[in-house]
């Protein structure tokens, strides 16, 4: 892959990855689909990327990209609330209604999970009004305690890469399987860098920074990726680093792929330091085992299975909290603030227990609702603005 | 039973006091309010003071469709199980027997046999938003000013925080399934945090299939082995078969009565529905509720033989599926539908239970039976279809409209069911564009009647009649 | 000669039908009095056109206020809605009426039998209601919200989820020193927006009339066009008479 084409004409990676555009007019996904490969869209942390990854590849070497789907730019629901109400959260609502626009039809493959009532269901309207070449659905589990619990999601996967057979066609090695490791788990590493930098008394890089660079990072080939990453953190490092910080800022609920809300946060003088987002800090948190008596496959599936869970994972909660903890210590946090999105069950009661077990602990708790589509910025002003004059 | 226990507890109590109630008046011929009146007074003499609080309390609508020809006998029968029921649970409590807390999709066979006390909340407080006016809005505001979404389903808001203040007991393990939704498994996860409560979770996959099957009977199992090593109780294969044996007898006359709606006119009434699924959730703890079951199926017999059906005479049936579920608040709607627009109740996505799917368990030994078990749990409402694709409910209700000939259906959407409001459009595509069954769809709230309140429904219901009437002349 | 009266939560709409022309109408505040209402339009009536009850075949009432006004004979809205819309439109398929607290769509059969229909009533993010609430904080007169929009340079974008968000965000708008006619524009957009799923979630063909009291906001109409692709016809001459004029036409039931 040439990622030198494609940075020639910027300035620096940084700058890249900082302004990367997506969907449609992304020059990685577009470079993919001319060079025969096929791109598969997914919607969870759940989904193991590098199974994906690690198909050798079809004729002209056709390999699988996966990105992460957002619906930045969505501006309105018209058409996906006649299939999903209004009860529904408006993320995946913005998604369908993208979908129904036509904006993913590069899609060759969508993979989704069980992972919240909400989004579940968009594979339906998603398979009858909008179509693409394969669509898979995981069932995860709800509890990760079990050897069973664990067979069950790893014979999902496996269903996912029968799909992705029955059409494409699917094929690995041990060596394709371990590349595909080596290479997310270099991901990981440097997204923890990038954290500890986030993280330092004088943060080198915003939290909006760190969240463009989070996304940049699900809309292009992971190898291509990590060099550029590279090379921003050294872009980065060189940095005096943030002063006067009015407060240390982390930020956690429901599913965020812009930066509207952080940006918010971090006009008051505030940085968001860190975040147990899923898509941010609970994305790259644990590697895969490259130990080599491991069948990878199995080591894969594994990482994801006992990673720190996403609020539906039922016995996970004593873990998700002292998470919390670590990251509160880890990077300073003076206040977190806890976002869901209306109507999401999930993050709205793991917000009211966290909220609980922090204000015991005496960390101050700002609690925010908002919609996916980036509106209402003086709701979020006036709240945030008080948070910081309470807390600062 | 064990009166202290029963006192200790406030919505024991009011629970006690409305079968109680229902008992004196259903058996003492109350007729109509007026003598429902009467009655309450005379009890003012004989019974407790809050007996009569209760009394005071109870939803005159749903009193006065009880009190009709059609529904007394096995309205009555049905307090009578449960009233037996409650207390049951509450000598178990009393005997210091282990509580077991389970979710509305298991029956409670294995832990009868297992000795244990056991109950299901969220059960018990539907009763109350049913019988009471005052229901549970109280209890939701608080869960909310707590700090609870509001969006997050009063189904278990309401009977958790009941335990909270202690007006339910707090169990001392749960058991439940990850079927059927977010807020549910986020609530439990609240309750096994903040009071450090054992839970016992079945993982429910996201199919209906043998794999998905074979995957969550071992869960199941699992679930009963982990409560049996946490309590020290083991399952007497004997008391289960037994039980068993019971359950499969009050299922029995479900899957009968099942096959009398298919019947022109339908001989079955509509209110009962929600008291089917309530005694789904007791089968096999006592034969008041075989007796319930069974007095549902040979009235409607008795009426099918007859060729008689549910509505006033002269009136046109108009055979009605109601695609969603019974509102709790508002039990009395099937029986206003009857008696005023000629409507009669098909199925309800709330109490469907698909006898010729599900069948009866096999008693021949503890694996058959809890396979059996498992079975059953795996197709109950808010399970079987709430855990997969939207397109078996759809499929189910297409079926049922088909095999049963409905001419109109409804959807009474809980505001709060995040499953419910994914696929209303698919549902009305498939009945109304294909089938040319008319579709009415509108939002409520399954315990708290603030959202929309009864009258508005019979307005609505009115109009979509009315006009269906219309389209047809 | 028969009255048709719309007894809304906001406004009461009344027509005087003879055969099928539009002989003399009226509008008043409803003022959560429905018996009140219907009195007032009678004294009108006799005060304008010298016609009395007795002089009337029937009075037949409509509306959220039906039930509370006696010895009257009554139609359902959406009997008064499709009835009005094909005296309008014969060959109508599809009715949209804005009301001040709800729409209602209804899809026709070409014999103008109802096929199926659906409500906006639990979301006033999506009524008329809401644009007067809304033209407060903006002291703008519910007529003039079109034309002001119109000055529109910025789409902006406001929430469609929920009007008390919406609400909030115009104040801060307002706040921000954002321009009235951008602000007025959005929330021009977000009714629309609400109302176009409506549509779409009941089958909306050829020919579609429209109709209440939004229907008479040009910037809406076109929003809706645009969306909807079908060609729009307003109910005319004034288009909050539709439930009045289908009322009357239906002639209720007793």
């Amino acid at each position: 892959m040439s990622s030198d084409v494609l940075t020639a004409a910027t300035a620096s990676a940084l700058d890249e990855l900082l302004t990367l555009p997506l969907r449609g007019d992304n020059p990685y996904i577009r470079e993919w689909k001319q060079k025969g490969g096929l791109v598969v869209g997914f919607v969870c942390s759940y989904v193991p990327e590098e199974l994906l990854v690690a198909h050798t590849g079809g004729v002209a070497n056709a390999r699988i990209l996966p990105i992460r789907l957002g619906a930045t730019g969505c501006t309105t629901t018209e058409d996906a609330d006649v299939y999903m109400h209004k009860f529904i959260c408006s993320f995946p609502r913005c998604l369908l209604q993208l979908g129904l626009d036509g904006e993913y039809n590069f899609l060759d493959g969508l993979v989704f999970t069980s992972c919240c009532e909400h989004m579940r269901r968009v594979y339906e309207p998603w398979r009858d009004r909008v179509g693409v070449g394969i669509q898979s659905m995981i069932s995860v589990p709800h509890a990760n305690t079990g050897d069973h619990h664990f067979q069950w999601y790893y014979d999902e996967a496996m269903n996912v890469l029968s799909d992705v057979d029955r059409k494409y066609g699917y094929h690995t090695t041990t060596q394709s399987l371990r590349d595909a490791i080596k290479t997310y788990n270099r991901y990981r590493e440097l997204m923890l860098e990038l954290y500890r930098l986030r993280a330092l008394d004088k943060p080198l890089l915003t939290g909006s920074e760190a969240m463009k660079i989070a996304i940049a990072g699900f809309n292009m080939p992971k190898e291509v990726f990590n060099d550029k990453l590279e090379a921003a953190i050294a872009e980065i490092s060189k940095r005096p680093g943030i002063e006067n910080v009015r407060a240390r800022i982390l930020i956690s609920g429901s599913y965020i792929d812009d930066t509207n809300l952080i940006d918010i946060i971090e006009s008051t003088g505030a940085v968001v330091v860190t975040d147990a987002l899923c898509m941010g800090r609970k994305h790259i948190e644990g590697m895969v085992d490259e130990s080599p008596e491991l069948d990878p496959r199995k080591a894969i599936v594994g990482r994801y299975f006992n990673k720190i869970s996403c609020p539906r994972m039922i016995h996970g909660l004593p873990d998700r909290l002292a998470f919390l903890n670590k990251l509160i210590a880890e990077a300073k946090v003076d206040g977190v603030i806890l976002e869901k999105m209306a109507f999401c069950d999930n993050h709205g009661i793991e917000n009211h227990i966290d909220e609980v077990e922090l204000e015991k602990a005496g960390v101050p708790v700002l609690k925010l609702e908002r919609e996916y589509m980036a509106t209402d910025t003086g709701r979020y002003k006036t709240r945030v603005q008080a948070f910081l004059e309470k807390i600062s | 039973m064990s009166e202290a226990i029963i006192a200790k507890y406030p919505l024991f109590q009011r629970l006690d006091d409305v079968c109680t109630i229902a008992d004196y008046l259903l058996t003492q011929g109350a007729n109509d309010l007026e003598e429902v009146t009467d009655a309450l007074i005379s009890m003012c003499m004989t019974y407790p003071e809050h007996v009569v609080e209760t009394g005071l309390l109870m939803n005159v609508e749903v009193l006065a469709a009880s009190l009709k020809p059609k529904n007394r006998s096995h309205v009555h029968a049905h307090f009578m199980a449960i009233q037996k029921h409650l207390h049951d649970i509450t000598d178990q409590m009393e005997a210091g027997k282990p509580l077991v807390a389970h979710f509305p999709s298991m029956t409670p066979e294995p832990f009868i046999a297992m000795d244990l006390a056991y109950m299901c909340a969220e059960q018990l407080s539907l009763y109350l938003v049913g019988a009471l006016t005052d229901g549970v809005e109280e209890i939701l505001d608080a869960s909310e000013a707590d700090g609870i979404p509001g969006h997050s389903c009063g189904f278990q808001r309401a009977p958790f925080k009941a335990m909270e203040t202690g007006q339910l007991p707090m169990p001392d393990m749960f058991m439940c399934t990850t079927a059927p939704c977010n807020s549910s498994n986020m609530l439990y996860q609240m309750m096994m945090q903040r009071y450090d409560i054992p839970m016992f979770v079945c993982d429910s996959p996201y199919y209906w299939n043998d794999r998905s099957f074979d995957y969550f009977k071992e869960e199941y199992k699992r679930c009963l082995q982990g409560i049996s090593e946490l309590t020290g109780h083991t399952i007497d294969v004997d008391v289960l078969r037994e039980r068993v044996e019971m359950s499969n007898r009050q299922l029995q006359y479900m899957y009968e009565l099942q096959q009398l709606r298919r019947l022109k006119p339908n001989p079955d009434p509509g209110m009962h529905r929600a008291m089917d699924l309530a005694a789904w959730l007791m089968a096999g703890s006592n034969e008041e509720c075989i007796t319930y079951q069974k007095m549902c199926y040979d009235e409607a017999k008795a009426r099918a033989d007859k060729g008689l059906g549910v509505i006033p005479e002269g009136m046109k049936e108009i055979r009605t599926l109601h695609t969603y579920g019974w509102t709790a608040h508002f039990l009395s709607f099937p029986d206003w539908l009857e008696d005023e627009l000629g409507s009669t109740e098909l199925e309800c996505g709330l109490s469907i239970y698909p006898g010729e799917l599900v069948g009866l368990v096999d008693t021949t030994s503890l694996d058959t039976m809890l396979d059996g078990l498992a079975w059953r749990s795996f197709n109950a409402v808010m399970h079987r279809t709430v855990m997969t694709f939207s397109d078996l409910h759809i499929q189910d209700m297409v079926s049922v409209a088909t095999e049963y000939d409905a001419e109109v259906a409804l959807f009474a959407g809980n505001n709060t069911c995040k499953w419910g409001w994914t696929y209303p459009k698919m549902l009305t595509e498939a009945l109304q564009d294909n089938l040319g069954i008319p579709c009415l769809t509108w939002e409520t709230d399954l315990m708290d009647k603030r959202f929309r309140s009864p009258e508005d429904v019979k307005e609505m219901c009115r109009e979509f009649f009315n006009t269906v009437r219309m389209s047809e002349a | 000669m028969i009255l048709g009266v719309d007894i809304g939560t906001a406004s009461t709409k009344a027509v005087l039908m003879d055969d099928s022309a539009i002989a003399w109408q009226c509008k008043i505040a409803t003022n959560a009095n429905p018996e009140a209402a219907v009195a007032a339009v009678l004294s009108a009536l006799q005060a304008e056109r010298t016609v009395d009850r007795a002089d009337l075949e029937k009075v037949v009432v409509t509306g959220w206020g039906q039930n509370e006004v006696a010895d009257v004979a009554k139609c359902d809205t959406v009997a008064s809605v499709v009835r009005g819309a094909l005296w309008n439109t014969p060959s109508a398929r599809t009715v949209l009426c804005m009301g001040a607290q709800e729409s209602l769509v209804v899809s026709l059969d070409p014999r103008g039998r109802v096929l199926g229909y659906a409500r906006n009533d639990r979301c006033a993010a999506g009524a008329g209601r809401f644009l007067e609430i809304i033209c407060e904080p903006l002291e703008c007169s519910v007529d003039a919200t079109a034309e002001v929009a119109s000055k529109a340079d910025r789409k902006l974008q406001l929430s469609t989820q929920c009007a008390v968000f919406a609400e909030s965000e115009v104040v801060s708008l307002v706040n921000d020193g954002e321009s009235v006619a951008n602000i007025m524009d959005g929330i021009l957009g977000t009714i629309a927006r609400n109302v176009i799923t409506l549509c779409k979630k009941v089958n909306k063909q050829e020919d579609f009339v429209v109709a209440g009291g939004l229907a008479r906001n040009e910037r809406i109409l076109r929003t809706l066009q645009d969306a909807l692709d079908v060609r729009l016809h307003r109910f005319g001459p004034e288009p909050e008479y539709i439930c009045a004029v289908g009322a009357a036409l239906a002639g209720g039931r007793s």
